[in-house]
């Protein structure tokens, strides 16, 4: 209801992970205000034409061929997405954009991303638009095995990937959180996105960060870059991503509490400080 | 009436009811915006064409703020959704600082819904309420029953009859503004605290409230929403809805209010032929905003084809005699 409806033409279905359905859609009015974290709301008949809103977040914009892909986010209750049966050149509703974008510093030249997969798709776009800024890039993904993981042609060449798998399949054998206390001395922002475990392991890192002890694991020198006075942006970022209601910060549907207040995920969100603010999010 | 060789014309079919006797509630549409999905007032912008609606009811308020639980708040469940807000909102006096403006100047009647776990708790509500409410252009007020209730040990007002019922006693000695008295399709004794509750001093009963549900995590152990239980919304919960509506309507005195899971105008005709006097609209106006107009051109084209010359001609069309 935030925004009018825009008649989207499905150009292709894609995946970036095994089980994560993406959908480009031609938008050409809709992507020119689109940017890295926001979402679509997309609207089409389920059964008994229940119109249903279904928040997909902005995985690429592609300005030259006037198309936006969004992914599916996995259905908390199991069921099977009825989106992903889509065919190419069908049409639908798509409402946006969702949220504000993820905010990035001018001073900010390194940007680290940290993902688990289904967190792949909240920062892909924006690795895309720091990369073509001239920023440099680290995404560090965590991931069970190394099946489940998103290809590396799904980003530029630019970005720097840093693999973990629980499994040691491929990359480091263990969890995000160890690749994390080198790259966050590193970086002059950073974005995490995906479920409750590696948003924690972000966090910690930022806070350790913040500590009077600033070197790395390795001993190597800290060589973090002083801010302007310009930069608003929180050092770390969060992007939480929940189902959205209404979209126009009316239902209290997708609400969280911060110390600052509240947040409205759909008007406020996804992004959110976590350093000074307490979210109350449930796993 | 224009009347063309017995024909009605449907843009002349008079759209008007009035809710309730003692307390009349004047609406110039039979389309009720139920409280919650849409916010207090100011969040829809220019998106929800409130011409085409009678009333909008203005999102749960409380005495004090209330804060709703973590998320996940809402999550999709086949045919609907589950929600658990937890009528969170910043409290009547800020509520009313923030949108009251937008009331005032609201092309269609407002009502606010009043949340409280108790019956002096209410009474305090709606004094403060009262306070400001002829300011404000409030034109009725909602006593939400399917809100918690401490003395139920949280569970709903609508649980026990004689509790909503004491509950609305209160407000009515408290306001003379007209009340509504809002409960779900699985509301203890329906049919009781139907008949009992003009007496104890409604003058509407709102048909209209979300039942509860509760769907587990599948994907990781405990339940979807953090909060457990929540409500539930949209087409899976209409049957039950209109098999409320009419049982409702078939012994309570005050005019009925008929909503859950209406999806489009062939829902809404179906609440009014199950005896609602209005109908509610809710979550199905988050994708279609469209929808009172469109329901609106129904409602006219309805009572035309039944050579009818008023909306009241649809309500109860399908109840026994």
């Amino acid at each position: 209801m935030g925004s009018t409806p825009v008649v989207g033409e499905l150009l292709s279905v894609g995946e970036l992970a095994p089980g994560c359905t993406t959908l480009e859609f031609r938008a050409p009015t809709l992507i020119a205000g689109l940017r890295p974290g926001h979402a679509l709301h997309v609207v089409r008949p389920e059964s008994g034409g229940f119109r249903l809103r279904r928040v997909a977040p902005i995985s690429r914009i592609d300005l030259l061929r006037g198309s936006v892909e969004v992914a599916l986010q996995p259905r908390i209750d199991g069921g099977q997405d009825a989106l992903t049966s889509l065919r190419p050149g069908e049409r639908i509703d798509l409402i946006g954009p969702i949220g504000q974008p993820v905010s990035l510093n001018k001073s900010t030249m390194r940007l680290l991303l940290i993902a688990d997969v289904e967190g792949f798709a909240w920062v892909r776009a924006l690795a895309f638009a720091a990369a073509s800024a001239g920023i440099s890039v680290t995404l560090v993904q965590e991931g069970e095995t190394a099946a489940d993981l998103p290809p590396a042609r799904l980003l530029p060449e630019a970005v720097e990937i840093l693999v973990a798998t629980r499994d040691g399949s491929v990359g480091h054998h263990g969890s995000a959180a160890d690749l994390l206390a080198d790259v966050v001395l590193w970086a002059d922002q950073a974005v995490v996105a995906g479920g409750g475990e590696i948003r924690t392991a972000a966090t910690a890192a930022a806070l350790r960060r913040r500590s009077p002890s600033r070197s790395t694991v390795r001993g190597t020198p800290v060589a973090t870059r002083a801010s302007t006075g310009g930069d608003r942006a929180p050092w770390l970022q969060v992007l939480l991503s929940h189902e959205i209601g209404c979209g126009i910060g009316a239902c209290g549907g997708c609400t969280v509490t911060s110390r600052s207040g509240q947040v409205r995920l759909c008007r406020e969100g996804p992004a959110i400080d976590p350093i000074g603010s307490t979210s109350k999010v449930g796993a | 009436m224009t009347q063309e060789q017995g024909r009605i014309l449907p843009h002349t079919v008079d759209l008007t009811v009035t809710l309730g006797e003692e307390h009349p509630l004047e609406l110039e549409r039979p389309i009720v915006v139920g409280s919650g999905p849409l916010g207090f007032g100011n969040e829809a912008g220019g998106t929800l064409d409130l011409r085409d609606v009678g009333l909008f009811v203005v999102r749960g308020i409380s005495l004090h703020s209330r804060v709703g639980g973590p998320l996940p708040r809402l999550v999709e469940v086949p045919g609907g959704l589950l929600h658990a807000v937890n009528r969170e909102n910043p409290g009547a006096d800020e509520v009313m600082d923030r949108h009251g403006a937008s009331w005032r100047a609201a092309p269609c009647a407002i009502a606010l819904s009043l949340v409280a776990p108790s019956v002096k708790e209410l009474s305090r509500l709606i004094a403060r309420v009262e306070r400001r409410a002829d300011e404000l252009g409030v034109a009725a007020l909602e006593i939400d029953l399917t809100s918690s209730c401490d003395l139920l040990d949280g569970r709903r007002w609508e649980s026990s009859v004689d509790e909503a019922l004491r509950l609305i006693d209160t407000a009515r000695g408290a306001t003379n503004r007209p009340l509504i008295a809002k409960v779900s399709p699985t509301a203890h004794e329906l049919r009781r605290l139907a008949s009992e509750s003009v007496d104890a001093g409604i003058d509407v009963l709102s048909v209209s409230g979300s039942p509860t549900g509760y769907l587990p995590n599948r994907t990781r152990r405990g339940p979807s929403l953090a909060a457990g239980v929540g409500e539930l919304s949209g087409p899976l919960i209409r049957p039950g809805s209109l098999a409320a509506i009419a049982e409702a309507a078939s012994v309570s005195g005050a005019p009925i209010i008929g909503g859950g899971g209406i999806g489009s105008p062939a829902d809404a005709l179906d609440a009014f032929a199950a005896g609602a006097r209005a109908v509610s609209l809710a979550t199905a106006l988050w994708a279609d905003p469209m929808l009172p107009g469109a329901l609106l051109q129904s409602l006219r084209r309805a009572v035309a084809a039944r050579g009818e010359r008023s909306v009241l001609a649809l309500s109860g069309s399908a109840l026994g005699s």
